[in-house]
């Protein structure tokens, strides 16, 4: 109870200082957006949006996602100074701070990724049939791709570097979940799911459990100095 | 492993099983072609079947090397001595360059048998993963200065992704089919290919080549250790 207590207390305090500084989300919205907007022009003019495949839909939807992601997780980390640092490092236990970090960052790349997903359908149509997996298939990409870059955020930050080098780290091991997630996601476009549905659904949990599991192990010796 | 490092018996050996497969590789005729020891001649393959003896190797010592860098950085975490970081940089180096040169045999062997330097192969794809999780490895230590911090991030990053990347190569090629032989109807090399002559030279190769890359890591490891010893001095 005092464990869910504490990572309840961070996730709330991560919000109120989100909300503090006006410009914080409201930038990530603005990098999302301009974004979009930006896939939407290029195919306008390679007049390939009239034919513009499904596929491709999902393709741009999760690069775009995949991008915000790393970036939201990347500034949850370099934006705490090393004081504030030390001071959760009395507070919380390791265990509580990549958790609540996780969920923290989850529910941001949740909200962004639904709003990217309004703005595709504005400007580039609407493929989606099936709402129930569509909404599935977001949430569990948008949650491996926290629990991923959280872990390999911290990494970047600690390491002093940019957000490159999370991209660096982090992109060659998101490829399995980005190319499952696709998959996924590219059944909400039809009525019937195909029969490999369940299983990639499996895949994906998979790819989500593994380095949550992995996080929680490695996470302490990685805040320590 | 440091004492199975300086030891040189395992050294001859690679030498020995080296010079074997590689002189018997390219001298054992094709079926066919003279009675005796022969190699399988096979349609597409023709005489690149000789390829197997470099091309396959290459991927047993890369995650042989990966398998010991991974070990190493679970050894540091649990006990911080600098000579596991050491190790498990230096095997990590070589595997990235055996890494390497796996994907070179294996794209002038698809040149010839399939074509195309490069396929959309989950075999393909899972090695290329695989460069890109170490170079990006390799890139992390250098962008740290402290050598602790480097160590401990390091070794932290290296456990993480070897299991990421162990899950992905499991279950990236259930969901496409691979050219590979053992893949999408392809038959194994096992069932005919790898007939027993050709056994004669694959065993002692991957051996042999096994060897050779971690007495390569172990002289790579002992310069590693002066360059930092050199570099204490110099401040």
């Amino acid at each position: 109870m005092k464990f869910l207590n504490g990572i309840l207390a961070y996730v709330l305090l991560e919000f109120k200082l989100e909300f503090r500084s006006k410009f914080a989300l409201a930038s990530l919205l603005m990098y999302v957006l301009s974004t979009i907007y930006l896939v939407y022009f290029s195919l306008e003019y390679q007049a390939l949006k009239a034919d513009l495949l499904p596929a491709l839909w999902a393709v741009f939807f999760w690069l775009i996602t995949l991008f915000t992601t790393v970036n939201a997780t990347f500034r949850s980390f370099s934006k705490e100074g090393s004081s504030r640092m030390l001071f959760y490092y009395t507070l919380l236990d390791a265990k509580t701070f990549v958790l609540a970090k996780i969920f923290f960052n989850a529910i941001v790349s949740w909200v962004l990724s639904v709003v990217s997903a309004l703005m595709f359908i504005v400007v580039l149509g609407n493929p989606i049939q099936n709402l129930g997996i569509f909404f599935l298939s977001l949430s569990i990409g948008t949650l491996g791709y926290s629990i991923l870059f959280t872990y390999i955020s911290a990494i970047a930050a600690r390491s002093g570097a940019n957000a490159s080098l999370s991209v660096i780290l982090g992109f060659p091991l998101a490829i399995p979940l980005l190319t499952i997630i696709v998959k996924l996601f590219g059944e909400s476009f039809k009525t019937i799911p195909s029969s490999n549905f369940d299983n990639n659904l499996w895949i994906a949990l998979a790819f989500n459990f593994i380095p949550m599991l992995l996080s929680l192990v490695l996470f302490p010796y990685i805040w320590r100095d | 492993m440091e004492k199975f490092l300086k030891q040189t018996w395992w050294k001859i050996l690679a030498i020995v099983f080296l010079l074997y497969a590689l002189i018997g590789g390219l001298l054992v005729p094709l079926a066919g072609t003279s009675s005796g020891l022969a190699f399988p001649n096979m349609p597409i393959l023709n005489e690149s079947i000789r390829n197997l003896l470099y091309h396959v190797p290459m991927w047993f010592s890369m995650v042989a090397l990966l398998l010991v860098s991974f070990i190493y950085s679970i050894q540091y975490l649990s006990n911080a001595n600098s000579t596991f970081d050491n190790y498990a940089n230096s095997f990590a180096q070589v595997g990235v360059f055996f890494g390497a040169l796996g994907i070179f045999t294996g794209m002038l062997w698809a040149k010839s048998t399939w074509g195309a330097f490069w396929t959309n192969d989950p075999k393909l794809n899972g090695a290329a993963i695989g460069m890109l999780i170490y170079i990006a490895y390799l890139i992390l230590r250098s962008t740290i200065e402290d050598e602790l911090k480097r160590a401990k991030i390091a070794a932290s990053y290296n456990i993480f992704a070897f299991i990421m990347y162990l899950a992905f190569i499991f279950v990236i090629p259930r969901l496409t089919d691979s050219l590979h032989p053992g893949n999408g109807g392809n038959p194994a090399f096992s069932s005919y290919d790898l007939d027993n002559t050709l056994r004669l030279f694959f065993y002692p190769a991957t051996i042999g080549w096994i060897l050779l890359s971690f007495w390569i890591a172990g002289v790579l490891s002992r310069t590693n250790a002066l360059n930092i010893k050199i570099d204490e001095k110099g401040e």
